[in-house]
């Protein structure tokens, strides 16, 4: 991961939402074929970072969250569902969600996530992909789930500790 | 002086039926050339995604939009995902005429599907090959078990088969490794079904993986099954059997084999004065430039339907409709298994006890209804699988940090999750068929093949029965929130189609001979799916394997004596 990255993200991810706009370079360049403005493109990762935080000092992937979360969207959508998104991520423009008080934030994501709307299924999306790279990332997979590449044994009856 | 591009043999398809034919043929010293359509695909140098562990993966193992909508049937297997998707064909580039829906799922390589194949491996006993003459809806099979069972030992004393010794009538013992070992509630459903029903049976299901090493195996190159279950990768250890790394390289240490990839058999050549095969007209898949290979024996192992295709597509004046087609029945009587029925439920009674590692098989019923007599008011029967894990949640309500807090701890619920799928046997019928489109072809100039293959309602009862039944075990074992299932998939989803070159003793009636040749043209023989006079309830390929060296074996020996 790009040292630039990692900090943005241990910034965001301790609400230091402040330290976003520092970024010179345009992350979202490799995603221009995606509908979205810089700025719906920072709200989305936003609300990625504040739904499920990446903890990348504990739980390192081998791609930051906004590289994965918008390859999700651009190559594991439908055009129909991009554009469903994309007018859901609209939609959430016009409300009136106070981006700097994370707290308030959660609660108003957590509402409108239950809706049977645009905006419902962009928010539900969003969570989807980024616990997918969450609960992916090594330390995760091995340190909490267990996981075992090569478990090279099969033992049927173990006592659950 | 002998003509350019001469063999003793081709064998026409790299996959496990193919694979077999060549390695018993090239062992025996005749110079054979093996065909196979697709790209080579060379043991460990070509399985790129076997070490990529899940976090390395663009899409964690997801297909993409595209993927799916470039895929459309090729996307319902279960295996094709990113790990091993690039393994099967593309629906795009291969494309067929359903006249009814039906998925053909095929893995155009050297090595064919046995790269990705459900590694199931269940010998078939006289109940099967009895079967159709016994109930009467096929012609009687030209062999029975004894004429298979020496063949059987063959392949898994090579192929490495992990299994009990079970001792059932229906599905008979093989030359096994170790298990590896059941887990309680598989012990448990196995116990409570052996209390309550005399003959039916859950026992663990044979596969073909390394539990143990044998000098063949040392000498194949092959390791132990780690029990990673990523087996469609392709195996770093050859912990599985697959047939690039078993049968390739052993037919290919005789120097007697000639493997040509991208090689399209456009058709067979048939001597009309010598009246016998002489060899196959081969298009190659890359350049299009048609060149012609001679033999004085040809294996047709090119999968069940494209091997229909070739013989379909080998006309010439002695055989209008096809080689060896006198009868007009080549491309009738395809069957598959029915896969429609899976059932799922809750196990409540060992709450303090999990599992550990993983393993590369479950458990398995072999068939239990109308064995016998008839019993049911439908013909045949269903095997099916049984498989039971300890249910562990993670929790992922919610947003923020009280997201993170239960994801952070997962937990064993103490109940376990139980289920088991059907394997029906359909009834072969001449009206489920394939046949040469007269209008289109494909980029090789071969005419695509019309695929009209249906279930009946022989399998709309039995899929019942199936519910029916299993709910009964189910209750039985005190499984609970039992949930029935028709899958409706449609019919090649199975990946066990099988038939449209029958064996049998008449001509009239069936294509081939006891021995796999073509009863009017006995130089050929076919030996995978195509050949199958019914299709039982097992997993198919150990009997192709079997059937593929038994015939390889037979044509050595006519060879020999210049018979051929």
């Amino acid at each position: 991961m790009k040292r630039r990255t990692a900090l943005k993200n241990i910034a965001i991810a301790t609400g230091s939402l402040g330290l976003m706009p520092f970024c010179t370079s345009n992350p979202y360049q490799a995603f221009n074929q995606l509908p979205f403005t810089k700025k719906q493109f920072e709200s989305i990762l936003y609300l990625s970072i504040i739904m499920v935080p990446p903890l990348v000092e504990s739980f390192a992937t081998p791609e930051d969250r906004t590289a994965f979360l918008l390859t999700m969207i651009q190559d594991m959508l439908t055009k129909e569902e991009i554009k469903d998104f994309a007018e859901g991520i609209q939609a959430g423009e016009k409300l009136p969600i106070d981006f700097k008080n994370q707290a308030e934030t959660l609660n108003q994501v957590t509402a409108l996530m239950e809706e049977d709307s645009r905006l419902g299924y962009a928010l539900r999306i969003i969570k989807q992909f980024s616990l997918r790279h969450f609960m992916t990332a090594q330390a995760y997979m091995e340190n909490v789930q267990g996981y075992e590449f090569i478990p090279g044994r099969f033992e049927g009856c173990v006592v659950k500790n | 002086m002998q003509k350019p591009n001469t063999y003793d043999a081709i064998v026409i398809g790299a996959g496990m039926a193919g694979g077999w034919a060549a390695k018993e043929l090239t062992e025996s010293g005749a110079k054979t050339l093996l065909l196979e359509r697709g790209r080579n695909v060379e043991h460990l140098k070509d399985y790129p995604t076997t070490h990529l562990r899940p976090w390395e993966m663009k899409y964690r193992g997801a297909l993409t939009a595209k993927d799916k909508l470039e895929n459309p049937i090729a996307s319902k297997c279960y295996a094709f995902r990113e790990d091993a998707k690039h393994f099967f064909v593309k629906d795009e580039e291969h494309p067929y005429i359903q006249q009814k829906r039906f998925d053909w799922l095929r893995g155009y390589q050297v090595g064919g599907k046995s790269i990705m194949w459900a590694r199931q491996v269940q010998r078939w006993s006289d109940f099967d090959f009895e079967g159709p003459a016994r109930d009467g809806f096929a012609v009687d099979w030209p062999i029975r078990y004894k004429d298979l069972a020496d063949w059987y030992t063959k392949v898994e004393q090579f192929i490495g088969v992990s299994g009990n010794r079970d001792g059932l009538a229906v599905l008979p013992d093989g030359d096994f490794l170790q298990p590896w070992e059941t887990n309680c509630v598989e012990d448990y459903f196995s116990q409570v079904v052996r209390d309550h029903y005399k003959d039916r049976h859950v026992i663990y299901g044979r596969c073909a993986h390394l539990t143990e090493s044998r000098p063949i195996f040392v000498q194949q190159g092959r390791g132990l099954c780690m029990s990673r279950n990523i087996c469609q990768r392709g195996c770093p250890f050859g912990g599985y059997f697959n047939v690039n790394a078993t049968l390739i390289p052993w037919a290919l240490k005789t120097g007697n084999l000639d493997l040509k990839p991208h090689s399209v058999v456009h058709s067979i050549i048939y001597d009309e004065q010598l009246q016998r095969a002489t060899g196959v007209r081969v298009v190659d898949a890359q350049t299009k430039e048609t060149t012609e290979y001679f033999a004085k024996v040809i294996f047709v192992a090119a999968a069940t339907l494209n091997t229909n295709l070739i013989l379909l597509n080998s006309v010439s004046d002695r055989f209008p409709n096809g080689l060896g087609n006198d009868s007009g029945l080549l491309g009738q009587f395809i069957a598959f298994h029915n896969y429609r029925g899976t059932i799922n439920a809750v196990h409540d009674g060992h709450p303090n006890q999990i599992t550990a590692g993983a393993k590369p098989t479950s458990h398995y019923i072999p068939r239990f209804r109308n064995v016998y007599r008839q019993e049911t008011d439908f013909l045949r029967g269903y095997a099916a699988g049984f498989g039971a894990r300890p249910i562990r949640e993670t929790n992922t309500d919610g947003i923020g940090e009280d997201l993170m807090k239960q994801i952070m701890n997962p937990k064993y619920t103490g109940q376990w999750s139980v289920g088991s799928h059907m394997m029906g046997e359909t009834i072969p019928k001449s009206t489920n068929r394939v046949w040469l489109d007269e209008m289109q072809k494909d980029q090789w100039g071969i005419p695509l093949l019309n695929i009209d293959v249906d279930y009946d309602s022989n399998d709309e009862r039995m899929l019942q029965d199936f519910f029916e039944q299993f709910t009964e075990m189910y209750e039985k074992a005190g499984f609970t929130d039992i949930k029935v299932n028709d899958n409706n998939r449609n019919p090649g989803n199975d990946i066990h189609e099988m038939g449209g070159v029958r064996m049998g003793r008449d001509p009239q009636t069936s294509l081939l001979n006891e021995w796999n040749q073509l009863h009017r043209c006995p130089n050929v023989y076919v030996t995978d799916g195509a050949c199958m006079t019914s299709t039982s309830t097992q997993n198919p390929s150990l009997t192709f394997m079997a059937i593929s060296a038994r015939a390889a074996n037979h044509a050595i020996a006519k060879l020999k004596k210049g018979e051929l």
